[in-house]
């Protein structure tokens, strides 16, 4: 009945080494400190040399001019583009161009802002071709709102080859208090009262 | 206080192998943590992934790989291919590059902006603000908060500027590839054929930076005659040797002076061989992600 002794080996009470635990704690906080600063956040589209995603979304590239062009080219489409296509280039018999239009590039705006909030009527030409037809819808009844504009008309006077000077918020806010209670399309006769700045 | 599996001491004494549930729950756990953490996890993450959306095009990239490419896949595999070559390129950073794509109607202005912020050494002539837009003006600069600084000087001018988006890293530098290669890389990839050694270049984007098919052709049946003290071996079995009949065949590969076989004999690729310079046409990593972001070459 005597039970065996029990060799130094075997000794069960034996405490790990504090050394040990502080080694492995050490190495536990290096592990997690090192999965923490390198691990993306476990984001599956986060891939080395980019830290997390908010540091990946910094280097997304502009697809070519600034933010308020894309804006612009964004609202554009769903709004005007509908009648003078995306492309620019209205509809044959329909909807007459914006891309090379003298109407959008003038350097003075006032015009344009005019066309787009109150929409335009009757005769007009367009690069040397007449056309005589209403625009029904505009930035008034599209409901866009004057900053949203701004960009709209910023994009049709920059995009498609067409070059002229940005429109800015104020200046669409300055045409809306001057034509405060229009509801009619304008004619060409009443836009080309306009004075225009040089 | 640990206790050795928190047996009593009489329990202790046959040796290691009385704690056999202790080994296996231990074997079980680290067993189930790496299966966890390297084949269940990533596959619920990426397992799925759709193709990719690329300039707001859904289903863009990668191209599929139909019939001649996909059959050269498994040429490339059955040779061995990627016991030299590997398909993944490696990225350490980006850097950005400012381009000048208009400048506006202030041309002095803009001038003055390039006098002022550019090469201090050079001093610009009005031409270099008009000729040949879009020009990059400033390159690899480190961060985008000091390439948006600059950019700030030139639209101040009325100019209008573009910052590129440029990946850089050592095997960029090589020319292997524009960009880090990324998971949506290798949907079309059955299995992706990674590779470990680079005895040779890297792969990835070969279609891109070799796209001449006889060059391949060539390459593969003597790679010496293309590239001087090349050590790769050439692959002469994909190829047949004939006699030119009444009329060469225009399939025969064309070789550079002092190359190819003897004269009145022409050498005709297999279709293995077309198939596999159809697929290094394939290999080609060049759309930008939104986990892979640059500025895409123009098409
Ligand atoms: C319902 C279709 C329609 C929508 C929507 C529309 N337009 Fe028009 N637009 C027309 C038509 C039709 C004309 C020609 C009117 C005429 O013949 O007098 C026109 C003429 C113009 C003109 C002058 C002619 C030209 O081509 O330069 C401008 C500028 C213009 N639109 C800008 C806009 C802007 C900006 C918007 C968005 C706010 C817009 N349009 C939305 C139909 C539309
Ligand atoms: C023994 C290793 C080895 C094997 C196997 C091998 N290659 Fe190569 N490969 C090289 C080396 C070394 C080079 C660089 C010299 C040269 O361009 O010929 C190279 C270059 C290339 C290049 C040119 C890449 C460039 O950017 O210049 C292509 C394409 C290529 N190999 C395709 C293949 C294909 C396809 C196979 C399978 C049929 C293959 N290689 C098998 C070693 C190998």
């Amino acid at each position: 009945m005597n039970p065996e002794p029990s060799s130094p080996l075997n000794q069960e009470e034996a405490p790990a080494p504090m050394w040990l635990i502080v080694v492995f704690s050490l190495l536990l906080y290096a592990g997690f400190l090192y999965l923490d600063q390198n691990g993306g956040g476990f984001s599956p589209q986060v891939y080395a040399p980019y830290r997390d995603l908010a540091d990946l979304k910094t280097y997304q590239p502009s697809r070519g001019g600034d933010d308020i062009i894309r804006l612009g080219e964004q609202r554009y489409v769903a709004t005007c583009g509908q009648c003078h296509q995306a492309s620019g280039l209205g509809a044959v018999g329909q909807f007459p161009p914006l891309a090379g239009s003298e109407w959008v590039t003038e350097s003075d705006p006032a015009r344009l802002i005019r066309i787009s909030l109150h929409g335009v009527q009757g005769p007009i030409t367009v690069k040397g071709q007449e056309w005589n037809l209403v625009m029904s819808l505009n930035a008034t009844s599209l409901g866009i709102a004057d900053k949203d504009l701004a960009a709209i008309l910023t994009y049709i006077r920059q995009a498609w080859g067409n070059k002229a000077p940005a429109v800015n918020v104020e200046q669409v806010q300055a045409v809306k208090d001057e034509t405060k209670g229009r509801a009619v399309q304008w004619t060409t006769g009443e836009l080309n009262a306009v004075p225009l700045k040089k | 206080m640990l206790r050795r599996g928190g047996l009593l001491p009489h329990q202790i004494g046959g040796g290691v192998m009385n704690r056999g549930p202790v080994i296996f729950f231990s074997a079980f756990l680290a067993f189930a943590i790496s299966f966890f953490a390297f084949v269940l996890l990533p596959q619920t993450q990426i397992g799925r992934q759709p193709l990719a959306t690329v300039d707001g095009v859904a289903n863009a990239y990668p191209a599929a790989r139909p019939g001649e490419a996909h059959q050269g896949a498994e040429i490339y595999r059955a040779n061995g291919c990627v016991t030299c070559h590997s398909q993944q390129i490696r990225q350490t950073g980006n850097v950005f590059d400012v381009v000048l794509t208009d400048a506006g109607t202030n041309l002095t202005a803009v001038l003055t902006a390039m006098n002022n912020h550019l090469n201090p050494a050079v001093e610009f002539a009005l031409t270099d603000v008009t000729n040949a837009l879009p020009k990059t003006i400033l390159k690899a600069v480190p961060t985008k908060a000091a390439a948006e600084a600059l950019s700030k000087k030139f639209t101040e001018a009325g100019a209008k500027t573009d910052l590129r988006v440029m990946p850089v890293g050592p095997d960029i530098a090589r020319g292997w590839g524009l960009r880090r290669s990324v998971a949506a890389d290798y949907l079309y990839d059955t299995p992706p054929l990674l590779g470990s050694q680079r005895v040779g270049p890297d792969l990835a984007n070969v279609g891109m930076r070799l796209p001449d098919a006889n060059w391949h052709l060539v390459h593969l049946y003597q790679p010496r005659a293309v590239v001087k003290d090349s050590a790769m071996p050439p692959y002469r079995y994909l190829f047949t040797t004939r006699k030119i009949g009444a009329t060469p065949s225009a399939d025969a590969l064309v070789f550079p002076a002092g190359f190819g076989p003897e004269a009145g004999y022409e050498v005709i690729p297999t279709d293995a061989a077309r198939a596999l310079v159809a697929y290094l046409q394939s290999l080609r990593v060049d759309a930008s992600l939104f986990e892979a972001p640059m500025t895409a070459p123009a098409k």
